[in-house]
């Protein structure tokens, strides 16, 4: 990698800490280019190369352009609203999760009152007592306790791959 | 009369169809669309405002970008080059640009003449 002066090199760690709402790999991108435009501005003289860090400008300020092209430009949904969008959905599949292992607990310990049932009224899920389902047909059976593992275990690893989402 | 805002006002909106024309005569990098901003500087375009255009421009899909490494360094340079999106645009630009430009030629016309009579 050709070197840069401390100046340059402190500006673009400054952009790099400025671009940290954008997606790492446009960031980096950003980073990438900006390091390269600096170095093609040192080979011609280092006047050159002070003169792009003047029209650059401040980190922040440099940052902002970009992030401004990110956040408003061409983002069909705002941000405020795409981050509240996720977070309702993020809580609605913590509860299902919730709800999925609950079951699953309580299929393993009252297996006659747990389940999935079909009767000529219709259907249900969830906790019963076990008179009200007595002449229903239980779907799953014993498989009630590994499709609820599965559930919960899949909603957790949606969950946590929308939390790394939006902290990348 | 200042006439600074008025005219970043139409250095902004003039500055994207700008880029697209320099790219139209072929792939290029950041810093010889640069330069060929500096040979017109009437234009107005900062190097500081160049890539973020370009980020913006890419995004849209108007212009689409590879990275090579050039003969004469060691280090790689993002090369940009008009999309088929891009070149549609461009050509929908240049319409709207004559019409634009002739509207505003006629109403400079028509001031002159409205001068000279009066």
């Amino acid at each position: 990698m050709t070197p840069l002066p401390e100046h340059a090199e402190h500006f673009l760690k400054g952009l790099n800490a400025q671009l940290v709402r954008l997606p790492v790999r446009e960031r980096v991108e950003i980073v990438r280019e900006t390091r390269a435009h600096l170095i093609d501005r040192q080979l011609q003289s280092r006047d050159a190369l002070n003169d792009a860090l003047d029209s650059f400008g401040p980190p922040e300020a440099y940052a902002a352009y970009f992030i401004f092209e990110e956040t408003h430009a061409f983002n069909p949904v705002k941000p405020k609203v795409a981050s509240s969008i996720r977070i309702v959905l993020s809580m609605a599949t913590g509860l299902f999760a919730a709800v999925a292992a609950g079951l699953t607990i309580s299929e393993v310990f009252l297996p006659a009152n747990t389940g999935f049932f079909l009767s000529e009224s219709g259907m249900r899920l969830g906790v019963f007592e076990a008179s009200l389902v007595a002449d229903d047909v239980d779907v799953l059976g014993p498989w009630f306790v590994i499709v609820g593992v599965f559930v919960s275990v899949a909603c957790a690893a949606a969950m946590r791959l929308s939390k790394t989402e939006r902290s990348a | 009369m200042d006439l600074n805002a008025w005219l970043a006002q139409i250095r902004k909106g003039a500055a994207e169809m700008a880029v697209l024309l320099i790219l139209e005569r072929g792939e290029q990098y950041g810093l010889e669309i640069i330069s060929s901003f500096d040979a017109s500087p009437n234009l107005g375009v900062a190097e500081g405002t160049v890539y973020p255009l370009l980020s913006r421009l890419s995004k849209a899909g108007r212009i689409s970008s590879r990275w090579v490494t050039d003969g004469d360094t060691a280090h790689a340079r993002k090369y940009y080059q008009l999309t088929e999106e891009g070149r549609a645009t461009l050509a929908e630009m240049r319409k709207e640009w004559a019409r634009f430009r002739d509207a505003l030629d006629d109403l400079c016309d028509a001031s002159r003449k409205g001068r000279r009579s009066a």
